[in-house]
């Protein structure tokens, strides 16, 4: 009680000193002052900045400007906050009439786990859609491994796997075409479909990897339904010529990744920078804590290409990528029938002998993902600019299996490519509202070979979106909307007979949010949105077994699309000692796609299978996610992120299946003092209390959901100097304690225990050769 | 200064549009469900010193999914000693594809199993064998007892790698090819 009244007394003080800042409004003297990240020297969007003395508050453009008017003659101290940004305060004196500053604010790489996927705004310090970000430290340790498990370390985002080299990323419990990816600003299109197809993205290309939801997803597509992922590369530089050589090492698969880039804006060329980024990575069998996983060997090898131009007020943006990827399914995975899977299941250990190789046998995949973007912006005036962008990507997906085949052809082939168009009108009506109006398209055309699983067809969509930001004084507003217009036709081909059905869909998805200012350390978030997804190829028309799941599945080509309507809301306190995030939301998902279990097995000359229907009901996702983190002393940092959730089927009473189980991350750190020769050396000793799933459905599942477990781990990392630049380095042992665990969430759980303990370590060196 | 810009730009934009990668097919124009390999029939060809008894055929014409198939009851006499040759084909290729063939071909990787139920009086041996001595199944002698039902399950274990190279073979390597159970009455 007491504790409330004094929250209450000082709200009221601070309201009265917002009063009388207003009154005392009557001066003219004004700082204006630009935000930069130290390290990149990009100006630091959205970062909040606080003039202490006067309870004022500034945020910073898209340039990183902000302003502060009719400022008495003085001292003032600033301080500001961005995501990912350490706070710092910094005093100025308004000697004359017009204060004009740059600051370069370093950015905070240890504290950027601690970020939740919250409906909407995110804090104080961010009037962007919520979003929790993985950069620094955190996204160097995740690049030796894959995009969907380095994004594990965000609360709210799980991973639904398929053995130890397939992540694919669980966002409140949704996932697969429920949640869009966006590479370098393009949405990914491959065969997202498969819950055994990872998205083919190489995760060393990135410099920051955002999780977002609110209003600003509709600028991405109706069918973000869990969220959008997007995957950014650094921004190119302006001077200069600079390299960076990335290498990593992981022991649990006698695994390395090796990735250079080398930026350049030529002196002898206005304004013109390129990159040129290239990577490879090789890995063996996975070791668990008791036998070695035959087969689960990986190669990769993906380059990419930047570059551009800029005119006075026209600029040109080229982006090339292709990754490529060779990748091994643990052998004992790849089962004929149900008495198969019976056989693993009653077996403790995988039948088949087990060693270390970095071969990789049948069954494996082979994919291929290109991406061409270029991008055409016209700056009109401040804040308002008009761009156009085209991008092509061609994916080619051969699953090799080890069924009888008469030749060496893959047992199933696709080959999709997709072109978008985008136009969009980046504007700024006032200091307070600015917005975002578009059009996109998508033409899509899909051919698959080997057994026919799903037919060949094209689709086009075409949406129109319109979204803005508003700006009052303790409110951030954002809201959107979007409609679409989809077109699909599937062709079939019965011994000869070719035949084709043709769909169409529309229909709106729109979202509103607020984020308000309770006080300077506080702040409450709220989203409304509504989402829809037109049924994929896969639910519609898919027919026949699934190998790789050891299922028939049957697709419903009556199907209607899902509409999500989601609501959430989040309470965020930042101090200098505290921070906490409580976010809780409640997703309801008319018409819910899923694969129905029948009762009976469907006998083939393979044996009896499960066989499953697409069908639809109405789902309710609830769930929260918890995030802490306290100072002790300073030097010693507690926290704890806590996910749980629990999916409902309404229609027939009962739990959805698939849904990630509650999860407690519960950390301690201690941050060593910098010297001349490490900056921010940080030990972390982290742990993953992982519950057993309660009320999953037996049905469809072919074992009950395993234990829960407790996994321990180590983090180190420090930035050690050498010469003009910072290396940065960092270690990371995980499941230290060689725990004996499978997932959940992983269909390999059938089969094999999940890696034991194993080492990674990274280097990251860069080198400025022309400053 | 301008030309190098541009020439920049034009072998950029060559580069890209030479290392595209295309599709050569076409989505109207898809590829015959009906051109992978499939195994529609499995005939147990049951003769008695060479002489034709019966054949007993599971049968499922169009694959996984769709019609449901079909097993024929096999039907034998007691206390006999007969010979059973396994016959496999693809019969939505034209000409019907013969799959034991193949699968004699390439014994080495290959190998059924004959699973009687409990009580049903039959016995398989082995009679054909791998280059390595270890048995494959297309050929088998079979024994029959007192009278009696049950069923019988087939299985064709496809093994690259894993084949043992001695002994009698191991049922649970490999992936299953096929798994077809018929009706057994021994009279």
């Amino acid at each position: 009680m007491h504790r409330f009244i004094y929250l209450f007394v000082v709200c009221m003080l601070h309201l009265s000193t917002v009063a009388w800042a207003q009154k005392t409004a009557g001066c003219s003297f004004e700082i204006d002052g630009t935000l930069l990240d130290l390290s990149t020297g990009e100006p630091l969007e959205g970062a909040s900045v606080y003039l202490q003395e006067q309870s004022l508050h500034s945020l910073c453009d898209e340039d990183g400007h902000f302003a502060f008017r009719n400022l008495c003659k003085g001292s003032y101290t600033l301080s500001f906050f961005h995501v990912g940004s350490i706070k710092k305060d910094t005093v100025i004196s308004t000697e004359q009439r017009k204060t004009k500053i740059t600051l370069s604010v370093p950015r905070d790489t240890s504290h950027l786990e601690e970020l939740i996927v919250t409906g909407n705004l995110h804090d104080t310090l961010t009037p962007h859609a919520s979003h929790a970000s993985l950069t620094g430290i955190n996204l160097d340790l995740a690049k030796s491994t894959s995009l969907g498990e380095g994004l594990k370390s965000l609360p709210g985002v799980y991973a639904q796997q398929s053995g130890v080299n397939t992540y694919k990323p669980v966002i409140q419990g949704l996932s697969g075409n429920r949640i869009l990816i966006f590479n370098n600003g393009v949405r990914q299109e491959g065969q997202q479909w498969g819950t055994d197809h990872a998205p083919e993205i190489d995760p060393l290309v990135a410099d920051e990897i955002q999780v977002i939801k609110g209003a600003e997803s509709v600028r991405y597509g109706s069918d973000a339904l869990g969220g959008v992922i997007l995957i950014k590369p650094a921004s190119l530089i302006d001077k200069g010529l600079k390299t960076e050589v990335y290498l990593s090492g992981t022991s649990v698969n006698r695994g390395g990744a090796a990735s250079a880039k080398v930026d350049w804006a030529p002196s002898f060329i206005r304004k013109f920078s390129m990159r040129v980024q290239g990577s490879i990575k090789q890995g063996g069998n996975y070791k668990t804590p008791r036998y070695y996983l035959n087969n689960t060997g990986i190669r990769e090898y993906n380059f990419s290409l930047a570059a551009r131009k800029e005119f006075r007020r026209l600029s040109i943006d080229f982006y090339y990528s292709q990754f490529n990827t060779e990748t091994g399914i643990f052998a004992g995975s790849h089962i004929g029938n149900l008495t198969d899977v019976k056989r693993a299941l009653e077996t403790d250990e995988p039948l088949t002998p087990q060693s270390f190789s970095y071969d990789i046998g049948k069954p494996y995949q082979h994919i291929e993902h290109e991406l061409a973007k270029g991008e055409l912006t016209y700056k009109l005036g401040r804040g308002q600019r008009l761009s156009f962008e085209v991008t092509r990507q061609y994916n080619y997906r051969a699953e090799y299996d080890n069924h009888r085949s008469a030749n060496d052809a893959p047992g199933l082939e696709f080959k999709i490519t997709t072109h978008t168009a985008t136009l969009y009108w980046k504007h700024r009506i006032s200091s307070r509202i600015k917005g975002d109006v578009g059009v996109n398209g998508l033409y899509q055309e899909n051919t698959v070979g080997g057994r026919i699983f799903i037919p060949n067809f094209i689709n086009s969509t075409v949406g129109v979106y319109w979204m803005e930001k508003l700006k009052l004084d303790r409110w951030n507003w954002e809201a959107g909307i979007r409609y679409d217009v989809r077109n699909l036709k599937a062709y079939f081909n019965k011994s000869g007979v070719i035949t084709d059905s043709s769909y169409q869909y529309h229909n709106y998805s729109a979202s509103i949010g607020g984020s308000y200012a309770i006080t300077t350390h506080q702040q409450w978030n709220f989203l409304l949105s509504r989402a829809f997804r037109s049924p994929a190829v896969n639910e519609l028309f898919s027919h026949g077994l699934h190998h790789g799941v050891a299922a028939i599945e049957n697709g419903d080509a009556k199907l209607v699309p899902e509409v999500a309507y989601n609501v959430s809301t989040s309470y965020c306190l930042e101090q200098s000692n505290l921070r906490a995030e409580l976010n809780v939301y409640a997703n309801y998902i008319e018409n819910y796609i899923y694969l129905h279990p029948s009762q009976e097995l469907e006998l083939t000359v393979y044996g009896a299978f499960p066989s499953f229907q697409y069908s639809q009901t109405n789902a309710l996702l609830i769930g929260g996610d918890l995030s802490l983190r306290y100072d002790v002393l300073k030097k010693v940092q507690l926290a704890c992120k806590v996910s749980s959730l629990s999916g409902e089927d309404l229609s027939n009473g009962s739990p959805l299946i698939y849904m990630p189980p509650t999860r407690i991350e519960p950390s301690v750190s201690y941050l060593f003092k910098n010297t001349g020769l490490l900056h921010e050396p940080t030990l972390s000793l982290t742990s993953t209390l992982m519950f057993k799933k309660q009320n999953a459905p037996t049905d469809g599942d072919y074992s009950p959901p395993p234990k829960g477990y407790a996994l321990l781990g180590l983090q180190a990392s420090t930035k050690v100097k050498a010469g003009q630049s910072w290396i940065t380095t960092g270690l990371k042992v995980n499941n230290m304690l060689n725990t004996v665990y499978r997932d959940y969430l992983d269909r390999f759980r059938y089969y094999h225990d999940a890696p034991g303990i194993g080492v990674q370590l990274f280097v990251k060196i860069p080198l400025t050769i022309i400053d | 200064m301008k030309n190098l810009t541009q020439l920049t730009l034009t072998l950029a934009m060559s580069i890209l549009l030479l290392s595209c990668k295309k599709n050569h097919d076409e989505a109207p124009s898809p590829q015959d469900q009906n051109e992978t390999e499939l195994i529609t029939t499995v005939s147990l060809i049951i003769k008695d010193n060479g002489i034709l008894v019966d054949t007993f055929t599971f049968n499922d014409p169009d694959g996984a999914g769709g019609i449901s198939p079909s097993a024929e009851h096999i039907t034998l006499s007691m206390n006999k000693n007969y010979t059973c040759t396994l016959l496999l084909l693809d019969e939505t290729k034209i000409p019907t594809d013969t799959t034991s063939l193949e699968i004699e071909e390439e014994k080495d990787v290959h190998q059924f199993f004959f699973h009687p139920s409990a009580g049903t009086n039959m016995t398989f041996a082995y009679v054909d064998y791998d280059d390595h001595g270890v048995p494959v199944g297309l050929q088998t002698t079979l024994a029959t007892e007192a009278a009696s039902t049950g069923t019988l399950t087939v299985v064709l274990k496809h093994q690259p790698g894993v084949k043992p190279t001695s002994g009698n073979g191991n049922e649970a390597l490999g992936e299953t090819d096929v798994e077809v159970a018929f009706d057994v009455t021994i009279q």
